[in-house]
């Protein structure tokens, strides 16, 4: 009844009539309910009020990890966090105070940058392809948060979402953090622009650099734990702490990988601003490019939560220890990306391939001959 | 297999996360004014200078030699990651030597 009661007559009538039908119809149902709930009691069967609620509140549990957490709302609101925090140490570390203005201590920055991104109007250029142009960066974003979903966050490894972690959930885990590399490569060819192209066959080079100590350097502890499962491996390192000091060479190199991964600077050539002004993103404004900042963002999450879970035994205890266990060690990690950003300058991209191959790639061999020797000791 | 574990399966929630930033952008597009293309807007960007956009070449050389790393690495470490605990780990670190062998090879050739 959006006419409040009482204006005219003729509307207070009706009113009444309809909240007595209205009541009628409550009493009705009440009783049909009670009927039903009888009728399952003499069969001995549970009531099919209690089975519903049962499905609903999974559903509820599972609707609320995909939109709450570790899902939407939780990785947009710590991924632009975390994007503050990268801003002020980097800030911080450069004698400046990096942003100041939007909410305590500019916390809201990134957040309003989003926003300020998305009310822009949209542009799509003559040469570009259109469809593809416009798919990517909803694609991205999608693919980093699915990737999300596979970190063992506290209270995430129950029964209700036991199918998502599965064993060898590393592997699916490194391959999708490797797909929003190949959309960076398409962005910038789609773009049909000479800088954009140059960017994208630079962010494929890269790749080649340094997928393959990441992937060795991931794997490690995996081998040591004897498992492929993330959970696993986490679970694993909690029990038994002094097995992580083995891996420390592979949380270098993986920290050093992801960093290139993320194309931050000393690994920024993709879209070195002085030499190719933007890269891949040079075509990108308004709502697709707001959309790839906060793919890239996302990702620093993921990769530095899968980082947390293999290299510094996950996040135990439950909902809310976990939670913190989370914060501060992927807060940790971000923290250790930036201050590398701020004291490296860029590398030229041949630099970054014979530097992966000469020093990250042996490394990591040579952190899975130690893995293995351990191994070969203990059986 | 319930309708909880369906919905939180990788293909669904891709799906459920693509349609989620979808309905995003549409909003936004809601939001954002009418793009109007004026002028050079819709131009690729080249520095102001009139640039037909070139033709792509990739030199394939260096990328055999790249490739031909990343795929060795990567049943490599396949190989090697399944290797059960005990007596057996040790032909690993032969196969792993081998490995490195390789890769040297492959480094002082470049």
């Amino acid at each position: 009844m959006r006419e409040p009661a009482g204006r005219s007559g003729k509307f207070r009538g009706r009113s009444g009539s309809v909240r007595r039908r209205a009541e009628g119809l409550a009493v009705r149902v009440r009783i049909i309910g009670e009927k039903t709930m009888l009728a399952g009691e003499r069969r001995g069967r549970k009531p099919w009020n209690d089975h519903l609620r049962g499905v609903t509140m999974d559903l509820g549990t599972t609707v609320f990890y995909i939109l709450v957490y570790p899902g939407l709302l939780f990785l947009f609101s710590y991924a632009t966090f975390c994007e503050w925090v990268d801003r002020k140490v980097y800030a911080r570390l450069q004698n400046r105070f990096g942003p100041l203005y939007t909410g305590p201590q500019g916390i809201l920055q990134p957040l309003a940058d989003f926003i300020k991104l998305m009310s822009k109007e949209d542009i799509v250029p003559r040469e570009a392809d259109a469809v593809m142009f416009t798919a990517l960066p909803i694609v991205i974003l999608a693919v980093v948060c699915s990737a999300a979903m596979f970190l063992p966050i506290g209270g995430f490894v129950t029964d209700a979402v036991s199918s998502h972690s599965f064993p060898g959930d590393l592997i699916v885990m490194v391959f999708l953090l490797t797909i929003p590399t190949l959309i960076f490569f398409l962005a910038g060819w789609y773009s049909s622009s000479s800088f954009s192209v140059i960017g994208g066959t630079r962010v494929i080079t890269m790749l080649f650099g340094y997928e393959v100590p990441l992937l060795l350097a991931v794997l490690s502890p995996a081998i040591l734990a004897n498992s492929w499962r993330l959970a696993d491996i986490a679970r694993f390192y909690q029990t038994q702490p002094v097995l992580l000091l083995p891996n420390l060479i592979g949380f270098v190199v993986a920290l050093i990988a992801l960093q290139a991964k993320l194309e931050r600077v000393p690994f920024d050539i993709p879209h070195a601003e002085t030499e190719i002004v933007g890269g891949t993103f040079v075509e990108y404004s308004g709502k697709k490019l707001a959309f790839f900042r906060l793919a890239i963002d996302i990702e620093m999450v993921v990769g530095s939560g899968l980082i947390a879970t293999v290299f510094l035994g996950g996040f135990p205890g439950g909902f809310l220890p976990g939670l913190v266990f989370f914060l501060v060690k992927t807060l940790l990690i971000v923290i250790l990306l930036s201050i590398v950003r701020a004291i490296f300058s860029r590398i030229r991209i041949d630099q970054v391939i014979s530097f992966s191959w000469r020093y990250l790639v042996p490394l990591s061999i040579v952190q899975i001959f130690i893995v293995i020797f351990l191994k070969g000791l203990a059986g | 297999m319930g309708l909880p574990d369906l919905l939180l399966s990788l293909p669904i929630v891709f799906l459920l996360f693509l349609a989620f930033y979808a309905i995003l952008y549409w909003l936004g597009g809601r939001v954002a004014p009418k793009a109007n293309s004026i002028g050079e807007k819709l131009d690729t960007y080249s520095c102001g200078e009139e640039m037909p956009v070139p033709p792509v070449k990739i030199s394939f050389r260096l990328f055999f030699y790249i490739a031909l790393f990343f795929t060795m690495m990567h049943v490599a470490v396949l190989v090697v990651a399944t290797i059960p605990s005990g007596p057996l780990a040790w032909l690993g670190i032969a196969y792993l030597t081998m490995i490195f062998l390789s890769v040297m090879a492959l480094i002082t050739r470049n």
